[in-house]
């Protein structure tokens, strides 16, 4: 790809970009007209990234779902309150993500959490295989599920937004409700954590050098 | 840029002080290179959970979640709509029961205000009233004793009087009509 055809791929992204923000700007408009159907297109948008954020926050693929319909039924209820110069996208988070927290503070126990990750390690532990691979086959999403359980609330929406979702700080600072610099310390505060689990339970991955080196 | 030029915003990375377009640049490189990768998830393992990959939910499950959230709206609009209709009910009902409870209390004191008919500031000497005597024993037949009660400026009404198992000791509870119990 030579630099000119570059820079229109680049602009034609930003195009289509704005066109997206603009048709969905239209979309909010009109839910909050009261149109039904606008309404669940934006369902539609946003129920998968959303239910991908709230399933790693939670650790239970269900119950996740339960959250994300929460979500979008609060959503609507407070569409008077939307503030537009928000992206829609960063006020449905927000509103997914501390029902999410209340969920797993208010939840009694962490045994689901513990057994279904001992079952995952049992399988990972019978044969070696190549990180790629195992990227591939999802095996790492289990892990990511399990070794997030030993995060803080805080830690683990900040890391899982932030790492795994890839949302830009500012945007997960507006979701939590937190600085920019206290969403850096959570996921820092999170890497240092998840790098001292990774290493006591999935030494594999580690290599010879640097095992002890990445302790606290 | 060259895996080298990457390797060298790996630091800048995990300090998360590199712009979004270079943090961008920078992770999809990872997930293309497995050896860059592979040096990423040496320096920091997390990053085996950073790149882990997307499952995007299947179409099935979201119009279901699409469809439990509509369904979700119309419940708490109909709510909405029950929910008013319900007042003006409930508020005559309890105008009601109120205005029956005042009238009967109304009838019942016979349209007079009751008074409290004044007491002996200075009395030392107290009449009991209504004594409670018990039926049987060799008690009952005999009127209880009289009680002197030097209370002088007290306000004083007797209402209860209890005789010991010796005949000769009692107890007398004395309570002021204007304390409210």
């Amino acid at each position: 790809m030579n630099t000119r055809e570059s820079h229109c791929y680049l602009l034609g992204g930003a195009l289509h970009r704005c066109e997206a923000t603009m048709d969905e700007a239209r979309l909010v408009r009109e839910a909050r007209d009261g149109d039904e159907d606008a309404f669940a297109d934006l369902v539609r948008r946003h129920s998968g990234g959303l239910h991908r954020a709230v399933a790693r926050i939670v650790l239970d693929e269900e119950e996740a779902w339960d959250v994300v319909q929460m979500a979008f039924i609060k959503a609507w209820q407070r569409l008077d309150k939307y503030d537009s110069r928000w992206k829609f996208s960063t006020w449905l988070y927000r509103i997914g993500t501390n029902l999410a927290i209340d969920l797993i503070r208010s939840r009694a126990s962490r045994l689901k959490a513990h057994k279904a990750g001992g079952e995952h390690q049992l399988r990972l532990v019978g044969g070696k295989q190549e990180t790629a691979e195992r990227l591939e086959h999802g095996e790492i999403d289990g892990i990511l599920r399990e070794l997030v359980d030993v995060l803080t609330p805080q830690q683990r929406s900040a890391f899982i937004l932030r790492e795994v979702e890839d949302m830009e700080t500012s945007e997960v600072a507006e979701i939590l409700g937190c600085s920019a610099a206290t969403v850096r310390n959570h996921v820092f505060q999170a890497r240092k954590t998840l790098r001292r689990e990774i290493q006591n339970r999935y030494p594999e991955f580690v290599p010879q050098s640097q095992r002890g080196r990445n302790e606290l | 840029m060259s895996c080298e030029d990457y390797r060298e915003l790996l630091t800048e990375y995990l300090d998360d002080s590199l712009d979004e377009v270079r943090r961008a640049g920078f992770r999809a490189h990872l997930k293309r290179c497995e050896e860059c990768r592979d040096l990423a998830i040496a320096e920091d393992p997390s990053f085996l959970l950073s790149l882990a990959g997307r499952r995007e939910p299947s179409a099935e499950k979201i119009e279901a979640c699409v469809t439990g959230v509509m369904a979700g709206i119309r419940q708490e609009q109909l709510q909405q709509r029950l929910r008013p209709s319900r007042r003006p009910w409930l508020a005559a009902a309890a105008a009601v029961v109120l205005a029956i409870i005042a009238s009967t209390a109304w009838w019942m004191n016979g349209a007079q205000p009751v008074e409290t008919p004044p007491l002996q500031a200075d009395a030392h000497e107290v009449e009991i009233l209504e004594p409670v005597v018990p039926e049987e024993g060799p008690e009952a037949k005999e009127p209880p004793p009289r009680v002197e009660v030097d209370m002088t400026q007290e306000e004083v009404r007797v209402y209860q009087y209890a005789i010991g198992d010796d005949g000769t000791t009692g107890a007398v509870f004395i309570v002021n009509p204007a304390m409210e119990l």
